[in-house]
């Protein structure tokens, strides 16, 4: 199978934009993950905010998505 | 509905005589939330009854003896009458008799384990092949009998007792590395030093030695063995008596005490002057006139005063939903109750939160098994059963969403016939599509969200500051639509208005936060991304599997199944874990940071369990 350079690259951009941003929330969560585990053992009530908490950075890998999702589809336009 | 409890605030004032009856009617009535009074200057706090000392100590007797006895303190009760102080008798006799079963038993014990060591005794002398008189030593001749530690060497102790004198006699035992050694009295202290580098341990002969003979001696051991054998059948016995007696009486006291001693210790909660105490609280509105009415009737020297509540005064907080609704607010307290003047979302949340987490899942062959999942699940474990509830919720929005995509266990058709669809999730055609709704979907419910948040600051702070601070939100937003339907100048000026107003309302706060609100709508991309994750995951097993089974041999068959069931399982597993954490998220962070403060306090009533 022959694929163009150019379609490639595109698939390597949206790639990299995933890559970028799951490592980016990768080491945010890691040091909140953390800090929370560290609290929730002083006071177990802390839980909920805790998870709400963890999952904040969650949102830098949709971003990821979302511009991935856009370079495909501006490549394809 | 979507309000806690309303409160009322109250002051109690009575005479110190009275105090007792007076707690002993808040208790039955468990209606009043007791502000805790800090000792001041003037007022100090209250100090406990004397029941309380005496249900403590009770208490702790009553708790020994149940360990004791190995009765579960948490198990259904017998009502048996008995007032406290006859009661504290009963348990004092109780445990003096459980105490004297169990010192007699210690002492049984520790005879029992020195039998052992006597019956050790005599079998080596046996294996010895020796007189139990002789193990005496005698009037020239020291004996040494016992274990030595044996990895010194097989002749290092033989080479070394040479050293010493030649005049000595040495047996050993190798199975049980014990030796027998007779020398010279002389040499005693050398010998003695000797043996103790090689870890000796003597072993006690002196009842051996008073005995006519090894056999006989065994014989006694095993007499004696038997009677206290007997003996501790015969406590085990009376104690298993106790516990038939007096189990449903201990766990009935244990809860009597347990509210007695709550009782006896609410003056500490109380202010407190040398004649009279005092007490503040909440009442729910609701029970506030039934209680004001009891005690003013029951009681004659109570003074009783209602209070407005103040401003910014931490009301405590019980919330009313329906019936439906209610287990939602278990997502309420995992992040924080509402405070008193705010509304309570918990009712929002049973429609919302079931909706955005069905529209990730999607697949009606899912829902359906998650439905009957949980169905058990709730039946099983009654402690998760607000939790499950909710996932029941979840499942059965789960199958409608599943009805709309026309999907069951990821496949489209049916024998043969495609399942009717609204819009089919599985086609990366569509993903524009599901984005789409994905974000326009965000966008209502943010904006649902700053509606309420604009209840909220009207209530609180009046119209225009309410304005300032939600609506000016929902202005950028169109300003943000206008410009992307290409009316640049019009949506431009709408924004710059809107930035202007949120720097009035929030100062240079506001600026900073601006773009907040587009990250939170882009936020509910996830919404997309998790459907994506999902749907392709089950496309793909069904793809894998029905490619084994046209394969037609029976190994691919077998192989194809256990892939689907597998793949099923794992793929469900993670539908209910993604899902379900990212719409909490979507709620606790996108929605409720639009109108949520939170931080209630829960309403505790005195005299009620948790």
């Amino acid at each position: 199978m022959v694929v163009e350079i150019g379609t490639g690259l595109v698939a390597l951009s949206a790639g990299a934009a995933i890559i970028g941003t799951a490592f980016a929330a990768a080491i945010a969560e890691k040091g909140i993950g953390t800090a929370v585990v560290g609290a929730m053992a002083e006071k177990e009530e802390l839980f909920g905010k805790g998870l709400i908490l963890t999952v904040i950075p969650e949102t830098l890998v949709i971003f990821g998505l979302v511009v991935a999702i856009l370079i495909i589809g501006m490549a394809a336009a | 509905m979507l309000k806690p409890k309303s409160m009322e605030k109250i002051f109690i004032y009575g005479t110190k005589d009275n105090s007792k009856a007076i707690i002993a009617e808040l208790y039955s009535l468990g209606a009043l939330h007791i502000i805790e009074h800090r000792k001041t200057e003037g007022l100090d706090i209250g100090t406990p009854h004397d029941t309380a000392a005496l249900c403590s100590s009770a208490l702790v007797q009553l708790r020994s003896i149940a360990s004791f006895l190995k009765v579960n303190l948490n198990e259904g009760v017998k009502q048996i009458q008995g007032g406290l102080k006859s009661r504290v008798r009963i348990i004092e006799q109780i445990h003096s008799r459980v105490m004297a079963i169990n010192s007699k038993k210690q002492i049984n014990e520790g005879e029992l384990r020195k039998l052992e060591q006597d019956r050790r005794t005599a079998t080596i002398a046996k294996e010895f092949g020796i007189s139990n008189k002789l193990l005496q030593g005698t009037k020239h001749l020291e004996m040494f009998l016992g274990q030595i530690k044996n990895n010194n060497g097989k002749n290092g102790l033989h080479e070394h007792l040479d050293k010493i004198t030649k005049r000595y006699e040495m047996k050993k035992l190798e199975q049980h590395s014990t030796i027998l050694v007779y020398v010279d009295k002389t040499k005693t202290e050398e010998v003695a030093n000797l043996l103790s580098r090689y870890a000796f341990q003597p072993l006690n002969v002196r009842d051996l030695v008073s005995a006519v003979s090894t056999e006989s001696f065994l014989k006694q051991l095993e007499s004696a063995e038997k009677r206290l054998q007997k003996e501790n059948q015969g406590l085990d016995k009376e104690a298993e008596g106790l516990k038939k007696e007096y189990s449903g009486f201990l766990v009935e006291s244990e809860r009597l005490f347990k509210e007695e001693i709550e009782r006896a210790q609410a003056p500490l909660k109380f202010a407190e002057t040398k004649y009279s105490f005092a007490v503040q609280g909440f009442i729910p509105t609701d029970r506030y006139d039934e209680v004001r009415r009891k005690l003013a009737a029951k009681f004659k020297g109570i003074y009783i005063q209602d209070i407005e509540i103040g401003h910014d005064e931490s009301v405590p907080i019980k919330l009313q939903n329906p019936k439906i609704s209610s287990p939602f607010e278990f997502l309420m307290r995992l992040y924080t109750l509402p405070n008193y003047k705010e509304l309570d979302p918990t009712s929002i949340m049973f429609i919302t939160f079931p909706m955005l987490f069905g529209f990730m899942v999607g697949d009606w062959g899912y829902g359906l098994l998650l439905l009957a999942l949980f169905l058990v699940l709730r039946g099983k474990i009654k402690a998760g059963r607000q939790l499950f509830d909710i996932m029941i919720a979840a499942s059965i929005s789960t199958m409608i969403f599943g009805f709309i995509f026309g999907e069951f266990f990821g496949f489209e058709q049916l024998l043969g016939h495609h399942l009717p669809t609204l819009l089919v999730r599985s086609d990366t055609e569509n993903i524009n599509t599901i984005l789409m709704i994905s974000l326009i979907i965000g966008v209502i419910h943010i904006n649902f969200g700053l509606l309420l948040g604009f209840i909220n600051e009207f209530h609180h702070h009046g119209f225009w500051h309410a304005f300032i601070a939600k609506i000016s939100w929902m202005i950028l937003q169109a300003g943000a639509l206008l410009i992307l339907l290409k009316f640049n100048l019009a949506g431009g000026i709408i924004m710059a208005l809107a930035a202007i107003l949120l720097v009035i309302g929030e100062g240079v706060r506001g600026i900073i936060e601006l773009p907040s609100i587009f990250g939170n709508i882009l936020s509910y991309a996830r919404l997309m991304a998790l459907i994506l994750a999902g749907v392709q995951m089950a496309v793909i097993i069904n793809k894998f599997a029905v490619q084994f089974w046209s394969s037609g041999s029976i190994g691919g068959i077998i192989a194809g199944v256990c892939l689907l069931v597998f793949g099923h399982i794992i793929n469900i597993a993670l539908s209910v874990m993604g899902p379900f954490l990212h719409s909490l998220r979507l709620h606790y962070v996108e929605f409720f940071s639009k109108f949520y403060t939170g931080g209630g306090k829960e309403y505790r009533p005195f005299g009620t369990k948790e």
